[in-house]
């Protein structure tokens, strides 16, 4: 249960959209290794209970005030005519 | 009153002068930008001053008192900002480089509230990449030192705010505690450190890491001062789902601590606990008893299991929650191979730090189809027996007491190779978060560690919503005691 193969790191990093280097990636294994090992004793623990009813609540369903989409799309790294800009996605070359 | 004064006193006496008249917001202010220039540097507690903001904060107060209208409660009093509460227009970094810049277009509502009644905003303070660590070492962009040993941690994350606190620099800050880490900082700093029940103060605006777990904490040299604070900031905010629907915590009157009963989980004293620290708590305990507490033995058997429990379920959130930085919305963006995942891939590799990294990768794992349901599924069941525990606890007594930490401030460097072993630093502190209990730290005493002394941190807990009690308890406790008032001597160290 407590190891992490190299592979199974790299599908977790790809997952997670992360490239580290293969040097990274060993050492990330041996921590998580270790960690994962530490934390065995939750596998002696009973399993998942029923939650509690969340805290959560909702609010009234009226509009209200909120800010222009322009201070949002400010702090893009690139935008456009309202839209966020990304590498092309469809259609050929960027 | 000599404006020399003004960084020797706490934000109550401060607002209470301000609002007398008896000092300018504005002296005040210059009192606090010449300390921050004079020690600063030796702390690295600032990530972003705010002098301009400041001033003019402080000058509208003063002609605001001029023209005699009401002073709010924290009438000129200077405070700094962890660096994951938004200010409109500041920057904002979570000390991460891939928040680098990011200036939120928006203001958190603690923020809001701590500007409607008179605070003066006068820096953002580092942390702790993301608020993951126990130390302040996980900055993208300084080291900040503990100010009663410049070779130590303050503790972490919300480390630069409890080293501006303990220094003097601003008599009040506000950081974040997900796991510890408002409470771990103020005991290796010597001052006051309060995480409120989950939904006291609104998370709007806080940029999230666990959010079933994350609250915003004040840091205060007195529980005075947080009261102060607790009272101006909290009550319910309908642009955070999880707040509570109670109005503001209302400061109570002198509780009486004969008779008060305070259960002391066996757990906390548990193999691991530096002797120094049990007999500052030991002793601090034994203060309570001759103040007519009654001690109550007791025992909280899944706090074994809380550090798993809490680095599964943390990084699991962390890992949904940080999804959201991939170059599109904010911060640098890294090229990488040209295409949009490519571009995410290299954007987020460039931005985070190890920690991060190490911790979105765990959170990927126990959420992982193969592993969910042994690991994170599990995680889950302990925090549930675990809060049902303290529930149970809390019919026998009225607040849990124990150390914060399991240490003294430890030196830089010496666990930052050792993920582990710094997470075990917040083994004291992890319970209470995951059962979403408001919980204090307190000044309990001091460690002797070769020519110096290092402060050690009792944790006070109370039962959920409990906080005014709590607090009233904390500041009885305080009264009677004077490790609260003792100051670094940070210019001998120079």
């Amino acid at each position: 249960m407590s190891s992490v193969d190299l592979e199974t790191l790299r599908t977790l990093a790809t997952l997670a959209r992360l490239t580290p280097s293969d040097a990274e990636l060993t050492r990330l294994a041996a921590d998580l290794g270790r960690i994962l090992e530490a934390f065995e004793a939750l596998a002696q623990a009973p399993g998942p209970r029923p939650d509690e009813p969340p805290a959560t609540r909702t609010r009234a369903d009226r509009p209200v005030p909120a800010l222009d989409p322009e201070a949002f799309l400010a702090a893009a790294p690139a935008h456009e005519g309202g839209f966020f800009v990304v590498p092309r996605t469809v259609g050929g070359e960027t | 009153m000599s404006t020399d004064d003004s960084t020797e006193l706490d934000a109550s006496a401060l607002a209470s002068a301000h609002a007398q008249g008896a000092l300018a917001a504005c002296a005040t202010l210059e009192d606090t930008l010449a300390s921050l220039d004079a020690l600063d540097p030796l702390l690295e507690s600032v990530a972003v001053r705010l002098d301009q903001l400041a001033r003019t904060t402080a000058e509208r107060l003063d002609g605001a008192r001029q023209h005699e209208f009401p002073a709010g409660p924290l009438c000129g009093v200077p405070v700094m900002l962890k660096s994951n509460l938004c200010l409109a227009g500041v920057e904002t970094n979570c000390g991460s480089r891939a928040l680098a810049g990011y200036r939120p277009p928006y203001t958190a509502t603690v923020v809001e509230r701590l500007l409607a009644a008179g605070a003066v905003p006068v820096a953002m303070g580092h942390m702790d990449e993301f608020a993951m660590g126990s130390s302040g070492e996980n900055s993208a962009f300084a080291r900040t030192r503990n100010p009663w040993d410049l070779a130590r941690t303050p503790g972490g994350s919300s480390s630069g705010p409890a080293a501006a606190v303990a220094a003097g620099l601003v008599p009040l800050a506000l950081g974040s505690d997900t796991g510890g880490s408002v409470r771990q900082p103020a005991a290796l700093c010597g001052i006051t450190g309060f995480k409120p029940t989950y939904g006291r103060l609104s998370r709007f605006g806080l940029v999230a890491f666990g959010s079933s777990l994350d609250q915003v904490g004040i840091l205060a040299r007195s529980v005075r001062d947080v009261e102060l604070a607790l009272e101006a900031l909290s009550g319910a905010d309908g642009r955070d789902a999880t707040s509570l629907d109670e109005p503001p915590v209302v400061r109570l009157d002198a509780v009486r601590l004969a008779g008060l009963r305070v259960g002391v989980p066996a757990e906390a004293f548990g193999p691991g606990l530096d002797p120094r620290v049990r007999a500052a708590c030991e002793a601090a305990l034994e203060r309570l008893e001759e103040l007519g507490c009654v001690r109550v033995p007791l025992s909280l058997p899944s706090t074994a299991l809380a550090i798993a429990c809490y680095y599964v379920v943390a990084t699991a959130e962390a890992a949904s929650n940080l999804a959201r930085y991939d170059g599109v919305r904010y911060g640098p963006r890294v090229a990488g191979d040209g295409t949009l995942a490519g571009m995410q891939a290299a954007t987020r590799t460039a931005g985070f730090g190890p920690e991060v990294v190490r911790r979105i990768l765990l959170g990927t794992y126990v959420l992982s189809r193969d592993y969910q349901a042994a690991w994170y599924g599990r995680a889950t069941g302990v925090r549930a027996a675990l809060a049902a525990e303290f529930r149970a606890a809390f019919e026998r007594v009225d607040v849990l007491a124990g150390p914060t930490t399991p240490t003294p401030a430890f030196r830089l460097g010496e666990k930052s190779a050792d993920p582990l072993a710094m997470y075990l630093s917040d083994a004291l502190t992890v319970p209470a978060s995951l059962a979403g209990l408001p919980a204090i730290s307190v000044p309990a005493g001091f460690a002797r560690e070769g020519q110096r002394e290092l402060p050690v941190g009792l944790q006070l807990t109370g039962p959920h919503r409990g906080d005014a009690h709590l607090l009233a308890v904390a500041r009885a406790f305080q009264e009677a005691t004077e490790h609260h008032l003792r100051r670094p001597a940070l210019a001998e160290q120079v």
